[in-house]
């Protein structure tokens, strides 16, 4: 055989072992295209976020990823312990062109569903059903949360009430609804009629087209009732909230109607402030990993 | 460096002391592609099927493969990490390298691919052989 | 490349190899080892380097995926390992 061979230092160059070879014209050597950092942020309420390393070698080519942590230390992408992206997964791959590396908490960051804990309405008189709108004249009803994690005088980047209609009234037209919050520092179960409970100064108006067949989904912002609730004196994360949604001249036997049995029902999803910063860094070579 | 071969790379001194300025020096090892190789494996659905690539070194020698886990994306040996449990598949890819039922001995390498989807699908691979060790 | 060094692979000519088809150009970096070794158990090792630096982890033969935490910082690679041996490259190859 001809060729270019190197020991390593102290090693006699006739050996054979790989190991102790430092170049061989018949072994390739990894040679590094470029490197590179990037960052990237995953605002409240996304899930995922992406950096691109462009390369443009047009083939995929061989690479090595490194995940940057918040604590600034580097991990070997390929092995990654559990629990330091949180939920979800971490990973990369290369293409063409680029090489991509995903970071995805695998549900919403900064964002909590709150399964409701308790119904009322005034048709039935009874924690049976969430419902609202005309039926058999006009009817209100309230929803009651748990545990929420929430700081007093946080304010949120939004708070929907999800309601699920399980049933709705026959006529179509508009419900027309008022939702304003339970005004307590940490509201009560329903185990009694909670109707008469005050109620928060911040309200809204909403009008919900009732014509989509059952069972459907609508939201009710209530982002500033929740941030009056949360505003009060004796709030503290851990409570529970609870909104009121009264019937504002709806439609003659318009109305929703969520049973506590159904499931899903309805929930409120609240989307905290902040962001979460994701770094990685790339090593990509010369060495061509795909055929063609 | 009493005696010995090293080349600097471009801008750079050949007296430098920075190892960081040598594309390469007789005084460090680098990391050396004993051989590669390229290949298709085939899996049925939801099956798991294995490609041996023998390297005879006799020893572990460091293997890192590469893996086309969906279409036009190739992936570092897994790849990816899922934060719940020690799980080493992704929810994204349709097939995935399993750490588990792959292993490199002294003779051969044993790719074992797992098919998540519900249909037949192949997966390109190319597997570097290091000449370095892999323990 | 003016004056340089370089190596093609076997049977390539070296006057027309593309960078995919060279072993070695003086005009391209590699992946130079500054160390090498084997660990188990949990332990840091201290790189010397000025930088953080790219590295590379073996268990029995290919990068493992697990619960133990390996990492680089500007001072050591820091591992937290079982019982099983694993084999650590820290490269002379700053980011």
């Amino acid at each position: 055989m001809y060729g270019l061979k190197i020991s390593n230092p102290g090693v006699d160059v006739g050996t054979s072992d790989p190991r102790t070879t430092s170049m061989r014209s018949d072994f390739n050597m990894f040679k590094i295209h470029s490197d590179g950092t990037a960052f990237g942020t995953i605002q409240a309420g996304e899930q995922a976020g992406t950096v691109t390393f462009t390369h443009n070698l047009g083939y995929v080519p061989a690479f090595w990823t490194y995940y940057i942590g918040t604590d600034n230390k580097q991990r070997l992408l390929s092995y990654l312990p559990e629990g330091i992206g949180g939920q979800g997964e971490i990973s990369s791959y290369a293409g063409t062109d680029t090489i991509k590396c995903v970071f995805d908490f695998g549900a919403a960051y900064n964002q909590n569903v709150y399964q409701a804990s308790d119904f009322y309405n005034t048709w039935a008189g009874g924690s049976l059903l969430f419902l609202a709108g005309d039926r058999s004249g006009g009817k209100d009803g309230a929803i009651r949360f748990t545990n929420l994690a929430l700081n007093k005088n946080e304010s949120v980047l939004s708070a929907v009430l999800d309601v699920h209609v399980a049933s709705k009234g026959t006529n179509t037209n508009n419900l027309k609804i008022i939702t304003r919050g339970i005004d307590e520092d940490n509201t009560a179960d329903f185990s009694s009629s909670p109707m008469g409970r005050s109620q928060t100064a911040a309200s809204g108006t909403q009008e919900q087209s009732m014509t989509s067949p059952t069972p459907f989904n609508f939201g009710i912002n209530v982002k500033s009732q929740l941030e009056e609730i949360n505003s009060r004196s004796g709030w503290s994360s851990g409570n529970a909230m609870g909104f009121f949604v009264i019937n504002n001249a709806s439609p003659t036997d318009c109305y929703f109607s969520d049973a506590y049995t159904e499931s899903p029902n309805s929930f409120l999803t609240v989307t905290r402030q902040g962001s979460a910063t994701f770094g990685f860094r790339a090593l990509i070579f010369k060495d061509k990993v795909s055929e063609n | 460096m009493a005696q010995g071969f090293r080349v600097a790379l471009p801008g750079k001194s050949g007296t430098s002391t920075e190892p960081r300025d040598y594309s390469f020096s007789s005084e460090f090892t680098t990391v050396k592609v004993y051989s590669e190789h390229f290949g298709t494996i085939g899996l049925s659905a939801s099956g798991t099927a294995f490609a041996t690539i023998s390297h005879n070194l006799g020893y572990v020698p460091m293997v890192i493969p590469y893996l086309e886990l969906k279409t036009n994306r190739w992936f570092c040996g897994p790849g990816f990490v899922s934060g719940t449990g020690l799980s080493i598949y992704g929810t994204n890819t349709d097939a995935y390298m399993s750490n588990q039922e792959s292993s490199v001995g002294t003779d051969n390498f044993v790719l074992g691919v797992k098919n998540q989807t519900a249909g037949s699908i192949s997966v390109r691979y190319r597997c570097y052989i290091m000449g370095d060790s892999g323990n | 490349m003016g004056y340089g060094l370089k190596v093609s692979k076997p049977g390539i000519d070296v006057g027309t190899a593309s960078d995919i088809d060279l072993i070695f150009s003086s005009d391209i970096d590699s992946m130079k080892t500054k160390t090498t070794g084997t660990f188990s158990g949990t332990t840091s090792v201290a790189h010397g380097l000025s930088y953080t630096p790219a590295f590379f982890i073996a268990q029995d033969g290919f990068a493992p995926f697990g619960a133990d935490p390996i990492d680089v910082d500007g001072t050591n690679l820091n591992i937290v390992s079982g019982t099983t041996v694993r084999r650590y490259y820290i490269f002379y190859k700053q980011f």
